[in-house]
């Protein structure tokens, strides 16, 4: 709790700093004992290749939601389903990258391909992967999730422009059970957890595939959004934080909130990564109607936002990072002359 | 006394432009001193002075936007009402625990501070005071008041979470999660996450 007195804060923290420069030089003496992307290729083998039942419950910030999930697959094919619980009422469905959501009440289905879902585990596999120069792994010890006997790990972030997770897995499988984001004193802002679960459920993927199909009375709207290069946008970044790279630059309609004044123009959306945490840069043309507030907006849980006006550009970093980190992405942003 | 009549808007303005009369300077400011009115005037033509002689030191809707954000980064910093509020109740339930009669079973219920604390503390926040000895009821009627700051904070803080909420970009937010996912640990729970938690807007 942060009901500590600060100097013992300031002394806890002098404390994990020489620790942590104890664990690094421990670490590069004789090698990590437990490879990072080793255990998160485990993790993510886990949710692919078993099918489970169970009820899945968020809770970020002061907010906290539910859902039913069914996952299943049959040979190279995955399916999911996500029966929201809270809030409004939809499912979503995946297929490998195909994702469909419906919103029953507004009789509006949306159906998308996220290519990056796919992206792992291959990136893990390949040895250009930066996770483990940012991140260690360190066992906590058992604990018991939903009925489940799970392996605790903490991943620690080596510096202060990322988050820390501690995750839960169940031993047997290695399917993550329950995950917390941890800020830089070790809080926790969001988590995720199976409340309840069952292990390789007799799940019908042909069931699944006739929900998921089933569009019927349903306006099937895509999102527009095309493939581009930051670069030949006309954007380019000073520097980057140590970690992060371009994943992907997308030119989408952010489709602006109902009743809101503006022009509904292209948005940028470039994507970075360090391999756990992901941050967005949008940038629109800057509208002094919509466009009043530059600076940093807390929305609860992990997830942080920042904008900033540059010229007649607005940007708006997101992600789930330290505020300081989308510091680093807004101002490092540039327009190439 | 100097009157309010003493510090005419004909003299502060004057004053403001530095072409008062010697004569009148210590009457004028005398004057400024003696009602709101004139300290608003005053303000009031400094402002009209900045404004003729730059645009760029006029109030201007920055002012506001530096005053939210002042108020948002205060409603993130530690709020002392914790740490006071958090040092008496253990104070004061330690107290309740030494305030029990010695009795045949002392010795069993010292070495249990902790569950003392505790059901101090619960009996604290749900309002039981129906016990027989009077020493202890006073003890609590101590602690309620005590007990109750904690809790509103934190509704306070979950209120300032929620509060900012900004519908455009609500849009941004979803967008960054629908393509957001290029961490290892989207596929075993991050895809779940987003599906589930739709954030507190929608």
């Amino acid at each position: 709790m942060s009901t500590w007195p600060r100097r013992w804060r300031a002394g806890v923290l002098v404390f994990a700093l020489a620790c942590a420069w104890g664990a690094a030089l421990a670490q590069s003496a004789q090698g990590n004992g437990m490879d990072i992307n080793h255990w998160l290729l485990r993790v993510h083998e886990a949710s692919r290749y078993r099918a489970y039942t169970g009820t899945f419950v968020v809770s970020a910030g002061a907010n906290m939601a539910s859902a039913r999930i069914w996952h299943v697959c049959q040979g190279d094919q995955q399916m999911e389903r996500v029966e929201s619980l809270s809030g409004t009422p939809r499912a979503t469905f995946r297929r490998n990258d195909h994702v469909m959501t419906f919103f029953p009440q507004a009789r509006i289905a949306v159906a998308e391909t996220r290519e990056s879902l796919g992206m792992f585990p291959g990136m893990l596999k390949s040895s250009d992967t930066s996770i483990s120069a940012f991140y260690q792994l360190k066992r906590l010890g058992d604990d018991r999730i939903a009925g489940f006997d799970t392996e605790v790990v903490h991943v620690v972030p080596n510096d202060i422009a990322r988050y820390g997770y501690r995750v839960w897995s169940e031993k047997r499988t290695g399917l993550v059970m329950q995950l917390q984001t941890l800020d830089l004193d070790g809080r926790v802002l969001e988590q995720s957890a199976f409340s309840e679960l069952q292990l390789d459920a007799p799940i019908s993927v042909a069931k699944l595939h006739q929900l998921m199909g089933n569009t019927e009375g349903y306006r099937i709207e895509r999102p527009d959004l095309q493939r581009v290069s930051a670069e030949a946008q006309g954007w380019q970044l000073s520097r980057v934080v140590a970690g992060f790279k371009p994943m992907a630059c997308y030119k989408r309609a952010v489709v602006p909130p109902a009743g809101a004044s503006g022009r509904n123009d292209d948005t940028m959306q470039w994507v970075f990564s360090d391999g756990l945490a992901t941050v967005s840069l949008f940038v629109e043309a800057y509208d002094g109607r919509r466009h009043a507030r530059e600076g940093f907006t807390e929305i609860g849980g992990a997830t942080h936002a920042l904008t900033r006006r540059i010229d007649a550009w607005w940007a708006t970093a997101v992600g789930e990072v330290p505020a300081a980190t989308l510091m680093g992405f807004a101002m490092a942003l540039e327009r190439k002359l | 006394m100097k009157t309010d009549r003493g510090a005419s808007d004909e003299s502060i303005s004057a004053l403001v432009d530095g072409q008062l009369p010697a004569d009148e300077l210590a009457q004028t400011l005398d004057g400024l001193g003696a009602g709101a009115r004139q300290t608003q005037t005053w303000y009031t033509y400094q402002v009209i002075g900045d404004v003729l002689r730059s645009a760029e030191l006029a109030p201007r809707g920055n002012d506001l936007a530096f005053l939210a954000k002042l108020e948002q980064r205060l409603a993130l910093e530690p709020q002392p009402t914790k740490v006071i509020a958090a040092e008496p109740v253990q104070a004061i339930a330690a107290r309740v625990v030494t305030a029990q009669p010695a009795s045949a079973n002392a010795a069993l219920w010292r070495w249990r501070g902790v569950a003392a604390v505790l059901c101090a503390a619960l009996a604290g926040v749900i309002g039981l005071g129906q016990w027989s000895d009077a020493g202890p009821k006073r003890q609590l009627a101590r602690l309620n008041p005590l007990v109750t700051p904690v809790v509103s904070t934190r509704i306070v803080d979950a209120n300032a979470q929620i509060m900012i909420r900004d519908p455009a970009l609500d849009s941004l937010l979803e967008a960054h999660q629908q393509l957001g996912g290029h961490s290892a640990l989207q596929r075993p729970n991050g895809f779940l996450r987003n599906a589930t938690y739709e954030g507190s807007a929608r």
